[in-house]
């Protein structure tokens, strides 16, 4: 992809990334890999399962990482830089404007900020069945998928815990988790490139 | 000096945030306003509440301290503080893996992890839940929003504005 255009898919991206991580995931889902075609849903898990390990803001890191995918390192660089561009400046207004209009703007915010989420969790759970549909074709994986969201909400157990042990489990036992690999590695990479 | 201090605790913060941007806020906090000073506890909830409401990582409150203490230069330097190091070990991470991918332990790695990796979106779809879902209207707002996403070609983009706009206009006349 072309670094312009790559630029400005990230901006697109970054100004409507509201509540983080699974906006984006479902915007670059949408963008890159359905529309585009030049990622896959197997890049995107990817990204989260190796950012897992690494401290920092997750959206940034799985920005970065597929930047790189897509770009090398003037690719990751500015990737990260559009996705973050228009945050920063909504960020350097509200600071600008800090004390004049902004207590009344939080104010009013509130109960939009209640609507878009409820939005934002439909979105997220549309990106989730199609990020599961490639990974997830045995039994065995969509048990550790119910166990790793279970241990995460009940028990507060530490993602990259969680996150290791499923690999370590893959590591172990590949068949269990592999079933019609390659069928579905074709299904959800539109452009037919081989994947990297 | 200011600018290097900045950088500085900014980078320290980042690097201590395993877990994500929102695991990182409450040492944001301590240093901010308790250690270093630079911002007064109202201004740091404001600062985080305005990162709540802009599209972007909750860490870009970074920008908003750093602007209040040194101005653009300062909201810069923050901004790349808090970034620069957990975006250099991802880019790292991405170029280390492309590179093996082919190794069979990488390979059963992936296998298993993705699983996990994807069931623990499902809990950011609780969290999200547990905030918003006071009422059958948020319940509406979120299917729509799902079946739109999976069968129709409507931008994300749009379905979150359609989302907000409805809930504004009909909550009121539900709560009224």
């Amino acid at each position: 992809m072309r670094l312009p255009k790559l630029s400005w898919h990230f901006i697109k991206i970054g100004s409507a990334a509201f509540g983080g991580l699974g906006v984006t995931l479902s915007l670059i889902e949408r963008y890159l890999v359905k529309d585009q075609g030049v990622l896959t849903a197997r890049e995107v898990t990817e990204s989260l399962t190796y950012t897992k390990f690494l401290p920092g803001s997750t959206g940034v890191q799985v920005v970065g990482y597929l930047g790189y995918r897509l770009g090398g390192w003037p690719g990751a660089a500015l990737a990260t830089g559009a996705y973050l561009l228009p945050a920063f400046l909504f960020m350097l207004v509200l600071s600008i404007l800090y004390g004049e209009v902004t207590g009344l703007l939080a104010d009013s915010a509130t109960p939009a900020l209640r609507d878009l989420t409820a939005a934002v969790a439909g979105i997220l759970v549309a990106t989730i069945y199609r990020l599961a549909k490639p990974a997830i074709t045995t039994l065995t994986g969509g048990a550790v998928a119910v166990a790793a969201c279970a241990l995460g909400v009940v028990h507060g157990v530490n993602p990259a815990w969680i996150v290791l042990a499923a690999g370590v489990l893959g590591i172990l036992m590949p068949k269990s988790f592999a079933q019609k690999q390659r069928a579905t590695a074709q299904e959800t990479n539109p452009s037919g490139q081989e994947i990297k | 000096m200011v600018l290097l201090e900045l950088f500085v605790y900014f980078a320290i913060i980042s690097m201590l945030a395993f877990g994500g941007g929102n695991a990182a806020i409450s040492l944001l906090e301590r240093i901010s306003v308790s250690e270093m000073r630079w911002i007064t506890p109202q201004d740091f909830a404001a600062a985080i509440g305005f990162a709540y409401i802009t599209p972007g990582p909750v860490l870009i409150t970074a920008a908003f301290i750093g602007h209040r203490v040194a101005g653009l230069s300062g909201a810069l330097v923050a901004t790349l503080g808090v970034f620069l190091v957990p975006w250099l070990l991802s880019v790292l991470a991405s170029h280390q893996v492309r590179r093996h991918l082919d190794h069979p332990w990488l390979q059963g790695f992936g296998l298993g992890a993705a699983p996990a990796v994807i069931g623990l979106l499902g809990i950011t779809v609780f969290t999200l839940g547990s905030y918003a879902f006071f009422g059958w209207l948020y319940w509406v707002i979120a299917g729509t929003a799902l079946i739109l996403t999976l069968f129709s070609k409507v931008s994300p983009i749009l379905i979150l504005i359609g989302g907000t706009i409805l809930g504004a206009w009909a909550g009121p006349l539900l709560a009224g």
